[in-house]
């Protein structure tokens, strides 16, 4: 193949994602190359460049393959290597080899990820800044032998080009204003931070960087915001993407509205496995907000516990104490020590959300104390707790109302609020954030009303 | 009780077993009850964009028709309804399958070129018809002795305001509540008296008219059922509300039903004015000429009538139009849009839809500003696009990798070509004879 002067001159200057451009001429944006015409090693003509190939691994993927758009009515498309081009710089695209050499394929036969049709014009997200952008056009840096994928272009300028009018627009800009920052800012996004929500791409490619490298470390409401943000089969996609942990956290950051029209584009095994990991009063909130039938199939499906758990929950009103509350807390005897106290926090302690409570109950599990954390840790691991838990601890019942709960946070600087029947047996706890939550969302509904 | 072993998970227990009975309880209901309760949960897309239909354009249209031509262009809402029905259908399909709107999808489908060409017909159309809008509430509140110039900014404002405030679904509800104002037509229709078996034969048999006036008018009618925001609109609000391809069956009614409604209305607005109005050589000049089509119903009172339908219809279509419009703008191109935004994080969002509404309220305030030919030649314009949207949308729905099982079947595929054929031959016609008539 041959070797271009101008290219070459760039191979160490492959810093990748850099917004420093070196020099223009070794980047190529894939808009100059879709759509010219093909011909092979002899002059023949063979087509359109209709596609590039890439491989997803790659940071910045290397374009493996072209496909050719054959004239009208041939379906067939017609791969080769990138190796295989001898000159895309010219008017039309010349092949260093001869047409019998390339593989006719049908349109979807071809696997990889195709440029233009997964990724240009197509939705993706930017992981850097954890929003949704449109790809207008996506920029190759040249090297001796390959193309390699390095920046995707979201600005104003790449749909100027696309239209075809970059130099009028260019000129005109550079009369008016030729400090204007249209000219000098182009909106480059670097292929590293890009993750493709399109369905034809295998679904692993995306899983790869996002999970771990990026959405890892940002807050579970900034993934929330990107998901509601997206329509819902790419807001499954990204969903899916996420690791285990993370997809729960920013499930509940949703409204119970796309919570519930998120679960119901996934299947039934799966909406399923998710709702047992949620914590059960989210869960409970999520299923009220679902059709009856797609309700009990759920539930029905859940293991027993998990189930039984939700169901309870279920039962009460929404505004109520019951509806609030959940039934992952912390309850041991009252007859434990400090110190067994803090041996069984440590085996309990991770699966519950409410930990800087412990209550503690009678052998028929009704409330008689609570413990915070601050005295279990001061107190001598050897003293009983019934002598330095507070008793009668303040508590709800599972009809009392939202307000009336709120009331007692407030009164009481609470960080949870137990709920128990009239015989004091404990049912469950309500958290603050759950209840600050409903309360500004219901002062928020009046105001917008009224 | 041993508490002793696992306090955690007793407790637990205990509050699984006040599992509630009222699960049990519920699905006992027939399952028609069901299906009954999932289509009312549905309902919406399809009769809210039909009934928006209905806006000044649409009431002005009919009027004139009516009021020019009797009933010689009642045949014409037979198959313009049939091509409303298949057109709507196509797109909520197409949102319920694909999850993405009209314009995301000629977006990724064809490319920036097809995507900037529609989009500038459609903004541009949508402009007229925003004007037609305010040129409703101008003829509407002057019925009422309010001046323009107070009425037209203080509405723009109100709708401007709208965006600002968040969600319009109170503001749709009112609106749609009070778009029961129509069946003062019906009512009107059959007080006036029409020789109905001249109905009959008119909405069956086409009179061999083909003078230019004529075919204008048919390609506004046309147009301003089959307006090609709708189609968008529609499809938006598929996409928005989540509606699956599971309860695609639902929805598919939904759409029938409102465009049955829609045609409707139209029809009994052409049999209103040709009874009143038609028959009595009577030309509509102005709003309160197209009110008399009200007396058999209202007879004093059909002028206040008219003016309030009118304003309703108006306002509706003013509040609904220029956001959808910024809105499918933004998406197409990848532009931050949505009404949580600050305005500096979407400032062609902000801009397109402030300009919509300044220049469509702005054009109204002209000194001698033609209100009514204004409301009838933005649905002729209406006509001239819909020819294009139709193509992108016979093209996408009929992909199977986009559509999969849900693309169209062949027959289903001719059908919306030969809709698309007929309205671009009446395109073509219109267009002739607007040049002839300069």
């Amino acid at each position: 193949m041959e070797v271009r002067g101008t290219a070459s001159a760039v191979v160490s200057a492959s810093a990748g994602g850099a917004r420093v451009a070196p020099s223009p001429s070794a980047f190529v944006y894939l808009s100059r190359l879709l759509d010219r015409s093909v011909e092979d090693a002899l002059g023949a003509p063979l087509g359109q460049l209709d596609d590039l190939t890439i491989s997803a691994t790659e940071a910045f993927p290397r374009v493996r393959h072209f496909v050719i758009r054959q004239a009208w009515p041939s379906p067939l498309r017609l791969v080769g290597r990138w190796a295989d081009i001898a000159d895309f710089r010219g008017a039309s695209v010349r092949l260093g080899v001869q047409a019998s050499q390339l593989m006719p394929a049908l349109p979807d036969a071809i696997t990889e990820v195709h440029l233009r049709r997964d990724v240009l014009d197509k939705q993706v997200v930017d992981t850097s800044g954890l929003k949704i952008v449109r790809v207008n056009d996506v920029q190759f840096l040249t090297t001796a032998l390959e193309l390699r994928t390095v920046h995707v272009d979201v600005g104003f300028r790449g749909l100027v080009r696309r239209l075809g009018i970059e130099p009028l627009i260019d000129g005109l800009v550079h009369r008016l204003r030729p400090q204007a920052t249209y000219l000098s800012a182009d909106n480059l996004i670097s292929w590293r931070f890009i993750e493709t929500l399109s369905p034809g791409t295998p679904a692993h490619h995306l899983q790869l960087s996002l999970s771990r490298a990026q959405v890892d470390q940002v807050h579970p409401v900034a993934v929330a915001d990107l998901l509601e943000g997206l329509d819902p089969i790419r807001r499954l996609r990204l969903f899916r993407a996420l690791d285990p942990e993370m997809s729960v956290q920013a499930l509940v950051q949703l409204s119970l509205e796309v919570q519930a029209r998120l679960l119901e584009t996934m299947s039934q095994l799966e909406a399923v496995s998710l709702l047992e990991r949620m914590p059960p009063d989210d869960a409970a909130d999520l299923l009220a907000a679902l059709p009856e039938e797609v309700r009990q199939a759920w539930l029905g499906r859940m293991t027993h516990t998990e189930a039984s758990e939700v169901a309870g929950l279920l039962a009460y009103p929404p505004d109520t104490a019951g509806g609030l509350m959940t039934t992952e807390f912390i309850a041991l005897p009252a007859t434990l020590s400090v110190g067994e106290v803090l041996e069984r926090m440590r085996q309990l302690a991770p699966s519950a959300d409410m930990i800087y409570y412990i209550y503690l109950v009678d052998a028929a599990g009704a409330l008689v104390g609570v413990l915070s954390l601050r005295s279990l840790i001061v107190e001598s691991p050897s003293t009983p707790v019934a002598e330095v838990m507070l008793t009668r601890p303040v508590s709800a019942q599972a009809d009392d109302s939202l307000e009336e709960c709120a009331a007692l946070v407030a009164k009481y600087d609470l960080l949870a609020l137990p709920v128990v029947r009239p015989d004091r047996t404990l049912l469950g706890v309500i958290t603050v954030d759950d209840v600050l939550g409903e309360v500004l969302e219901q002062a928020w509904t009046r105001k917008l009303r009224g | 009780m041993d508490t002793e072993s696992s306090p955690v998970e007793t407790v637990e227990a205990r509050a699984g077993e006040a599992a509630p009975e009222r699960e049990r309880r519920a699905s006992a209901g027939g399952t028609w009850r069901r299906r009954l309760r999932m289509f009312v949960l549905i309902l919406g897309p399809g009769i809210i964009t039909a009934n928006v239909d209905n806006d000044a354009g649409g009431i002005t249209t009919y009027s004139l028709a009516g009021a020019h031509f009797g009933l010689d262009l009642l045949w014409t809402m037979v198959p313009i309804l049939v091509a409303l029905v298949v057109t709507q259908e196509v797109c909520a399909r197409m949102g319920v399958v694909t999850g993405k709107g009209l314009s995301d999808l000629i977006r990724e489908e064809y490319g920036v070129k097809p995507t900037f060409w529609v989009m500038l017909a459609l903004v541009l159309t949508n402009l007229a018809n925003t004007a037609a809008e305010f040129s409703g509430i101008a003829a509407a509140t002057e019925i009422f002795g309010v001046s323009r110039y107070v009425a037209v900014p203080l509405s723009a404002l109100l709708v401007w305001g709208l965006v600002i405030r968040g969600s319009n679904q109170v503001v749709e509800r009112v609106f749609l509540v009070a778009c029961l104002v129509y069946l003062a037509y019906p009512i009107s229709g059959f007080l006036a008296g029409p020789e109905w078996d001249e109905v009959g034969h008119a909405l069956v048999v086409p009179p061999a008219r083909f003078e230019p006036a004529y075919l204008t008018m048919m390609l506004g009618l046309v147009g301003t059922t089959i307006a090609p925001w709708m189609q968008f609109y529609q499809q938006a609000s598929v996409v928005e509300k989540g509606i699956g391809p599971e309860h695609y069956a639902y929805e598919r009614w939904d759409v029938i039903i409102g465009c049955v409604l829609a045609a409707m209305v139209a029809f009994f607005i052409i049999i209103a004015c040709a009874a009143t109005l038609h028959t009595h050589g009577i030309r509509i000049e102005d709003a309160s000429d197209a009110a008399r089509a009200l007396r058999p119903l209202a007879g004093p009172y059909a002028a206040g009538l008219f003016a309030f339908g009118l304003f309703n219809a108006s306002l509706f279509a003013a509040s609904v139009l220029p956001l959808s419009t910024a809105f499918y703008v933004c998406e197409a191109f990848g532009w931050e849009s949505g009404v949580s935004r600050q305005f500096r994080a979407a400032p062609q969002f902000y801009g397109l839809y402030t300009a919509l509404i300044v220049i469509g309220a702005g054009v109204v305030l002209i000194p001698r500003f033609p209100l009514i030919p204004v409301m009838f030649l933005s649905q002729v314009a209406n006509g001239m696009v819909l020819p294009l949207v139709l193509f992108f949308m016979v093209r996408l729905s009929s992909r199977r990798d986009l559509m999969g099982t849900f693309a169209n079947t062949r027959a289903f595929s001719l059908a919306l070509w030969t809709t698309s054929a007929i309205v671009s031959v009446m395109t073509a016609l219109a267009l002739a004879g607007l040049l002839g008539i300069w």
